[in-house]
């Protein structure tokens, strides 16, 4: 019996000492939370900080920061995406940063797919952050929470690389605010990364030329060529194998046929202002109905991939180099290593190329939607005892426009050479000895990661059109890009509320289209679509989604 | 089992063999497969017109795969775990084992409660992670070892093994002197060769598989398993991660690497077996009654 | 019954009466060698399983990183609410039971069924081959897993609708169809794990005393008798307890392979409680939201396994605890 009791009291006493140790740091937690309010009333027009008026002629954020090489920040990331290569392993990209920031990195990485579940647990757990986290998730939670650094001061006082690069996209800095008005995290910009190295329509022109058809324009010429692809054996096997048009990323991908009805159904996710800034749900528009029962036409008769809502990229690539299809959705750069394997594999006038979007049955010319503006959520730990370095080393390798053409073009000498002051690729990225892709070249050395960066359409470009085919169709196209719709960080309420309704619509919404292409529900069920996409309502998603995209406007 | 002299008996026999024929392929496809796949030519691979037996040749696949300076600390890190990790757990889960399964043992009801309980419900990763750090465990070899220590399946496996050994066998040992920790060593041990091979079997392959405690708890490059560098591979290529990094064409060599890292990171373990297959024969309990 | 574990054990401490406290006593100074061997394993699940349970405090808060799980305010059952608020709830709870339901009925009795077949094989050599072969699937991962299930059963030109062609059928488009999702899921999963699972049987069939069949052979008894008699008795209390262990389950699914198989066609089947959360978790950290749905499914399978437990210690004398 005695041993007994002393068992419990021992494990009693073990459960005071552990939530002792826990009210412990939570006190240590406490009076921070109150600094970050603090700050947030010392600073009542943060809006003006980062404004580019205030830049002086000397350089706020000379490099090196440090010259002694006295300080090293850790830095957590999602590691490099080229696998071979680990972040850890001082990559030469890296190499160069340490040399011209003066400031030593010790890396901190976690696969990317599974950052977000590694570094919540850390950041709710408050234990060994570290200096800066270059994340690929929102982080809103814990800014809120005040465990993230506030960056407007600093913004202000070194913020020399970001102002320039917000004098071209005003947006931007509106994009990473609070919605008090405070600024907790860096976004690098991607929208150019479209510009530069197109998303869209890529079709088989050597079937097209031996079919002798046109590029198609409508979606009823679409509807044609596709007919043709399949009916008139253009990969010359006398079997009717073909699958005129492919995809990949399942049902959702389709959603961008929306683009030549006007929609903006895929990047925006169909939330977007009409002309008088009203924001509109466009799936509850009759012209959706109206894509829906084209796809759902082109299914019937055999034309997409009836496998669309499972396909994989594997599958895509397979079913296109194996010559079975003549048509996709995919980024430009694809052509490159399509058309080249399916030289090699014996088809000699193989090319893809990109075309454009196409233009809807109501007169409609169509278009390509952006990425969305912002990329990248970069912090600083409150508790850093660096912050200043931190936050001159985040506003070089994020927005300086030496360090984003290292990012993208490599090292000079080994990925590019400088000809008539014109950055050139050289064959170590397009004639890669191991057969990598040029991204794949530039990220196995360490540039190209999948944080933060202001990306340049000047140097992406270099990187990504690589030949003159690839040049003339990325221009053919320029006309046709319009931006996402962008939204300001939402308030705690707007937060919840909204997140849990879409997961909903999305789900309901998704499994529906999807059925409805495939032919598993019929198209006089979309009344009974729209209907129950109001019910679980919404009017109140629409709602919250114009006043933040409101605040936004405001705040540019 | 010696009967199998009438007809029906041969039947069985045949009909038992021609099923774990089929057995033995549907099994081995896709370690074949796997296989074809990552020695193949890279454009073969991509059309997936590898069904069977590679189709060409190429090893660009695994020089990608050994061309990371860090697979080699990560493979010793990985055999560390898995032997260091396999022995803690198998002692700690048969000394746990032996006594719940003592029918007569007054603590076996509720200290079964107390572990079983821990199946259905824990604190979650956030908790945990805050104990690991207070305890100075958070990036030590240690978290990997000493988090997973016991499995409850693993427990309630054992002890259910231990049930079947005669009670008697306990009994006449007592009479003869031996305390319970000494009935252990030399009378139960003995007799247990196939659980404890079975226990070996899973906890080394759940050493060798596991990434997530690594994950969270090993931030240090050299300190983690090669697992996480599969999982680097095999789930940036699924396009679940698509979503977070647009703009991204796969050469095919990457496009097969995740093959050639499936076959370098799981043939050592698919040894393991073999070796522990003949404590699987009867015969242990031979005469165990007599004792 | 041959075994003799399964008869009540008769110590002295059970046979005379005396105050619950002196019986304690007079056990814990009987065991006292049994309980020392238990106290490493206690203390470890107290300090790495009891002591982070206050974690499941968060379903109940609206917790705050930075405030931590003592100061997070209080939202009672706000969570628990907003889950069965979504018009998803009973289709995500009713997908996951019928999913784990179905694995049990066919997933279960097939290692059972292959362990009593390998048992029967007389060469050595070919039943160690078999084993060894059977199990190596169980190290394929799942995403290869899930790779091969698609490609060999694209309607376009896997293998699988090949053939049904070839026999005068229609094509199915298996992934993209209702009805199939469950039998993939589940099939599949049999396929990578039954000869993993027949290792824990095969153990069990090795522990049985070979005196036992030869008693029942000088009784006359033919193969199958033995089958029934000996081997299936031996390997009963196993069969119990695994059964019992998997019912705890019921209400977990995890969602890696249902993430690689699922698409939106399929969500009325295929879309399960971890499915879904991780879609709502692909928008921001919702721990308290995730508690609440861990701390649900726990509930339920207790509540199963609890039941389950007593009414097996009622029906076969074997039971968890």
């Amino acid at each position: 019996m005695t041993k007994r009791t002393n068992g419990s009291a021992k494990i009693v006493s073990a459960l005071i000492v552990a939530s002792l140790a826990m009210t412990g740091c939570q006190s240590s937690g406490g009076p921070a939370t109150n600094n970050s309010n603090q700050g947030a009333a010392e600073s009542p027009k943060p809006s003006t900080s980062g404004s580019p008026g205030t830049a002086s002629t000397s350089p706020k954020n000379p490099m090196p920061i440090v010259t002694d090489g006295s300080v090293t920040l850790t830095v957590a990331a999602p590691d490099n995406p080229f696998a071979a290569a680990s972040l850890t392993q001082n990559l030469p990209v890296w190499q160069e940063i340490e040399k011209a920031t003066g400031v030593k990195i010790k890396w901190d990485v976690v696969p990317g797919s599974q950052f977000q579940t590694a570094m919540q647990t850390r950041l709710a757990s408050g234990k060994n952050l570290p200096d800066i986290i270059l994340s690929n998730f929102d982080l809103y939670k814990y800014s809120k929470d005040g465990l993230l650094l506030q960056l407007d001061d600093l913004m202000a006082k070194y913020g020399e690389n970001a102002a320039k690069i917000f004098e071209t996209k005003p947006l931007l800095p509106a994009l990473m605010k609070t919605p008090e008005g405070n600024t907790f995290h860096l976004s690098g910009t991607r929208d150019e990364e479209v510009a530069a190295g197109p998303y869209g329509w890529l079709i088989r022109k050597d079937w097209l030329d031996k079919l002798s058809l046109p590029e198609p324009v409508t979606v009823d010429d679409w509807y044609n060529v596709l007919k043709a692809f399949k009916e008139k054996d253009p990969n010359g096997n006398n079997k009717a194998d073909e699958i005129p048009m492919t995809n990949y990323n399942g049902v959702t991908q389709l959603y961008n046929w929306g683009n030549a009805w006007g929609l903006h159904l895929r990047a925006s996710d169909g939330f977007y202002p009409d002309a008088k800034g009203k924001i509109q749900y466009e799936w509850l528009d009759p012209r959706a109905k109206e894509m829906v029962a084209f796809l759902n036409k082109l299914v019937k008769d055999g034309l997409l991939d009836m496998e669309f809502a499972v396909n994989k990229k594997d599958q895509m690539t397979s079913k296109i180099i194996r010559s079975l299809s003549g048509a996709t959705i995919a980024w430009q750069e694809s052509n490159t290593l399509w058309t080249n394997k399916l030289r090699e594999a014996g088809q000699a006038d193989a090319q893809w190329v990109m075309t454009t979007p196409p233009a809807g049955p109501n007169g409609y010319k169509g278009h390509i939607e952006k990425s969305g503006l912002s990329n990248g959520y970069s912090v600083i730990n409150r508790d850093s005892k660096n912050a200043e370095v931190a936050f001159r080393w985040l506003d070089y390798v994020i927005y300086s426009e030496e360090n984003t053409k290292r990012m993208t073009l490599g090292i000079e000498g080994k990925t590019y050479v400088m000809k008539d002051g014109q950055p050139q690729m050289t064959d170590f990225v397009t004639k890669n000895p191991d057969g990598l892709g040029a991204v794949e070249v530039i990220r196995s050395l360490g540039g190209w990661q999948t944080f933060s960066q202001a990306s340049r359409v000047e140097y992406i470009s270099k990187l990504k059109l690589t030949d003159e085919v690839l040049t003339e169709r990325a221009k053919l196209v320029q006309s046709y890009l319009v931006p996402t719709a962008e939204f300001a960080m939402p308030t705690e309420d707007e937060y919840s509320n909204i997140n849990r309704k879409l997961t909903d619509i999305t789900t309901y919404k998704d499994e529906m289209i999807a059925k409805f292409i495939l032919g598993q529900e019929p198209m006089d069920k979309w009344d009974t679509f729209t209907k129950q996409i109001k019910a679980i309502g919404i009017d109140e998603v629409i709602q919250i989604r114009q006043s933040q995209y409101d605040r936004l406007m405001s705040e540019k | 089992m010696v009967h199998s002299n009438t007809f029906s008996g041969k039947l069985a026999d045949a009909a038992i063999n021609v099923f774990m024929v089929f057995v033995i392929i549907i099994c081995l496809y896709p370690l074949v497969f796997v296989f074809s796949m990552s020695i193949s030519d890279p454009l073969a691979a991509a059309a997936q017109e590898v069904w069977l037996l590679p189709k060409g040749f190429s090893l660009n696949a695994y020089k990608l795969v050994f061309e990371n300076p860090d697979i080699w600390t990560s493979y010793l890190n990985t055999i560390w775990y898995t032997v260091g990790g396999t022995a803690f757990n198998v002692i700690m889960t048969i000394s746990l084992a032996y006594p719940l399964s003592r029918r007569n043992f007054f603590l076996r009801g509720p200290v079964t409660f107390l572990i079983v309980f821990t199946m259905l419900f824990s604190g979650g990763l956030i908790p945990t992670f805050i104990l690991v750090n207070d305890l100075g465990l958070y990036n030590t070899r240690w978290a990997l070892i000493i988090l997973g220590a016991i499995g409850v399946w693993y427990v309630i496996i054992a002890r259910t093994y231990f049930t079947t050994i005669p009670e008697s066998l306990i009994e006449s040992a007592k009479l003869d002197g031996a305390n319970d920790i000494r009935i252990f060593w030399t009378v139960i041990i003995p007799l247990s060769k196939p659980i404890i091979a079975v226990l070996v079997l899973f906890y080394a392959v759940g050493h060798w598989n596991s990434y997530f405690s690594a994950l969270i708890y090993l931030p240090d490059k050299n300190l983690q398993p090669l697992q996480l560098y599969l999982v680097k591979v095999l789930v940036e290529n699924t396009g679940l991660a698509d979503s977070i990094m647009p703009s991204e064409e796969k050469s095919l060599a990457i496009m097969q690497i995740k093959y050639a890292i499936i076959m370098v990171a799981t043939l050592p373990i698919l040894f393991v077996y073999p070796f522990l297959q003949k404590y699987f024969v009867k015969g242990v309990m031979i005469g165990a009654i007599k004792g | 019954m041959p075994n003799p574990p399964l008869s009540p054990p008769i110590g002295p401490a059970q046979t005379r009466r005396g105050t619950a406290l002196h019986t304690l006593k007079k056990n814990a100074i009987r065991d006292k060698f049994l309980v020392l061997m238990v106290m490493p394993a206690v203390i470890y699940f107290i300090v790495f399983h009891y002591l982070p349970m206050y974690g499941i405090l968060m379903a109940f808060q609206d917790f705050s990183p930075s405030r931590g799980i003592w100061n997070s305010p209080w939202v009672g059952l706000k969570w628990f609410e907003e889950f069965f608020n979504s018009i998803y709830s009973f289709r995500l709870i009713k997908n996951v039971l019928l999913l784990n339901f179905y694995s049990l009925l066919w997933g279960f009795p097939i290692p059972i069924i292959f362990a009593l077949l390998l048992n029967e094989i007389r060469r050595n050599t070919f039943k160690r081959v078999v084993q060894t072969v059977s199990y190596m699937p169980h190290f394929i991962s799942v995403v290869v897993i899930a790779g091969m299930t698609i490609t060999f059963l694209s309607p376009n030109d896997g293998i699988v609708n090949v053939v049904i062609e070839k026999l005068g059928f229609q094509k199915i488009n298996f992934l993209s169809e209702v009805d199939w999702f469950r039998t993939i899921y589940i099939s599949t999963d049999i396929w990578a794990g039954f000869g993993y699972s027949s290792i824990l049987y095969l153990a069990a069939l090795a522990g049985i005393d070979p005196q036992l069949y030869e008693a029942a052979r000088i009784d006359g008894a033919s193969r199958f008798r033995q089958l029934i008699h000996v081997t299936l008795p031996g390997i009963a209390p196993t069969i119990i307890i695994l059964l019992l262990l998997s019912l705890g389950r019921m209400m977990s699914v995890g969602f890696e392979k249902i993430i690689l198989l699922y698409n939106p066609s399929t969500y009325e089947v295929s879309d399960v409680i971890s499915s879904y959360v991780y879609r709502i978790g692909l928008v921001g950290g919702e721990f308290s939201f995730a508690a609440a749905v861990d701390f649900m499914n726990a509930t339920i399978n207790f509540v199963l396994i609890v039941s389950f437990n007593w009414l097996s210690r009622k029906l076969t004398q074997t039971s968890l605890w």
